[in-house]
């Protein structure tokens, strides 16, 4: 047990530094898988994406707070004896596609809420709460169960 | 298959159990009261550590900071994980009630200090806020989560269908 908490908080410790110095370059490789489905109006800057253009107005989100779950995937991962390559290998990739996908929601649910006359013109009242909805809910607690779940495909706890 | 299982009612209890956060009467009869609660309680502590600060209603108002408790920062988000995971653990419907019971308890003391640290290092160190608002205390709570009902399921008798 007193082992496991060790590898849990070294994990933890490398999560919060990958996390930290990886989120520029992983922001950039995730501007890039989305840019073909918005022609080409987003950029990663630091830890923010930036979106817009011709056809876009302008504005920012925090990339880095949609990205954080990956410090208690980490942390949960290295209590993991004799992992699967295989099987890491697709959480890897699950958490992957969430951070894309997500991302995505994220820069929608933006522009539906929070671009004030331009979201009213463009979303109507249920497209509006929908984005929020999703959004919120991926912030709040989605992104951690994505990081468990990920880590019980690794793992594969007796239950 | 019991995994497949477990998985499922877990992202499916999450699921329900967040969406109902969104109902307004939901939120206003029980949520904000109860971060209303927790901003009292947290406050409170400050008092005991010196700080000068006021509450009002979610708000924890001082001389140097202002922090609104709502959802994310209320513990509510943290505790439903632990709920949903231990809803799909196949325990007793005793242990299960004791286990989240106790869970939301621990949690809330881990919340209580996550807000007091949070006002602390807002006034003294204002350049660290972000990034222990965001990563680094949230991703404790959820650890601290995980970790809880991780011990918890080891010692658990599941029950399991003939």
């Amino acid at each position: 047990m007193l082992r496991d908490a060790l590898r849990f908080a070294a994990g933890f410790a490398a999560g919060i530094l990958l996390w930290w110095y990886g989120t520029p370059l992983y922001g950039r490789a995730i501007a890039a898988t989305i840019r073909p489905f918005t022609h080409g109006q987003v950029a990663a800057v630091a830890r923010q994406i930036e979106v817009g253009g011709a056809s876009l107005p302008p504005t920012r989100i925090p990339f880095d707070q949609l990205t954080y779950n990956v410090v208690l995937f980490l942390a949960l991962l290295a209590t993991v004896r004799g992992r699967s390559a295989g099987r890491f290998a697709a959480a890897v990739a699950v958490l992957v596609a969430s951070h894309i996908v997500f991302t995505a929601v994220d820069i929608v649910a933006t522009y539906a809420n929070q671009l004030g006359q331009w979201s009213n013109e463009h979303f109507n009242g249920l497209e509006q709460d929908f984005w929020m909805a999703l959004d919120f809910s991926y912030r709040l607690g989605g992104m951690f169960a994505i990081a468990f779940a990920c880590w019980f495909v690794v793992a594969r706890p007796k239950i | 298959m019991r995994r497949v299982r477990f998985l499922a009612i877990f992202i499916g209890s999450l699921v329900v159990l967040e969406t109902l956060l969104l109902v307004e009467p939901i939120d206003a009869h029980m949520i904000r009261p109860f971060s209303a609660g927790v901003a009292a309680v947290a406050g409170a502590v400050l008092g005991l550590l010196g700080e000068h600060v006021r509450t009002t209603g979610t708000m924890i108002s001082g001389g140097c900071l202002a922090i609104d408790i709502h959802n994310g920062c209320n513990g509510v988000e943290v505790m439903l994980f632990v709920a949903a995971a231990i809803l799909a653990f196949p325990a007793s419907w005793r242990q299960r009630s004791i286990a989240a019971i106790a869970g939301a308890v621990l949690l809330q003391v881990a919340n209580l200090i996550r807000v007091v640290s949070l006002y602390l290092i807002g006034c003294h160190r204002p350049a660290w806020f972000d990034t222990f608002h965001l990563a680094v205390w949230q991703s404790a709570m959820f650890a601290l989560a995980v970790g809880y009902f991780l011990v918890w399921s080891r010692q658990a008798r599941p029950v399991h269908a003939a």
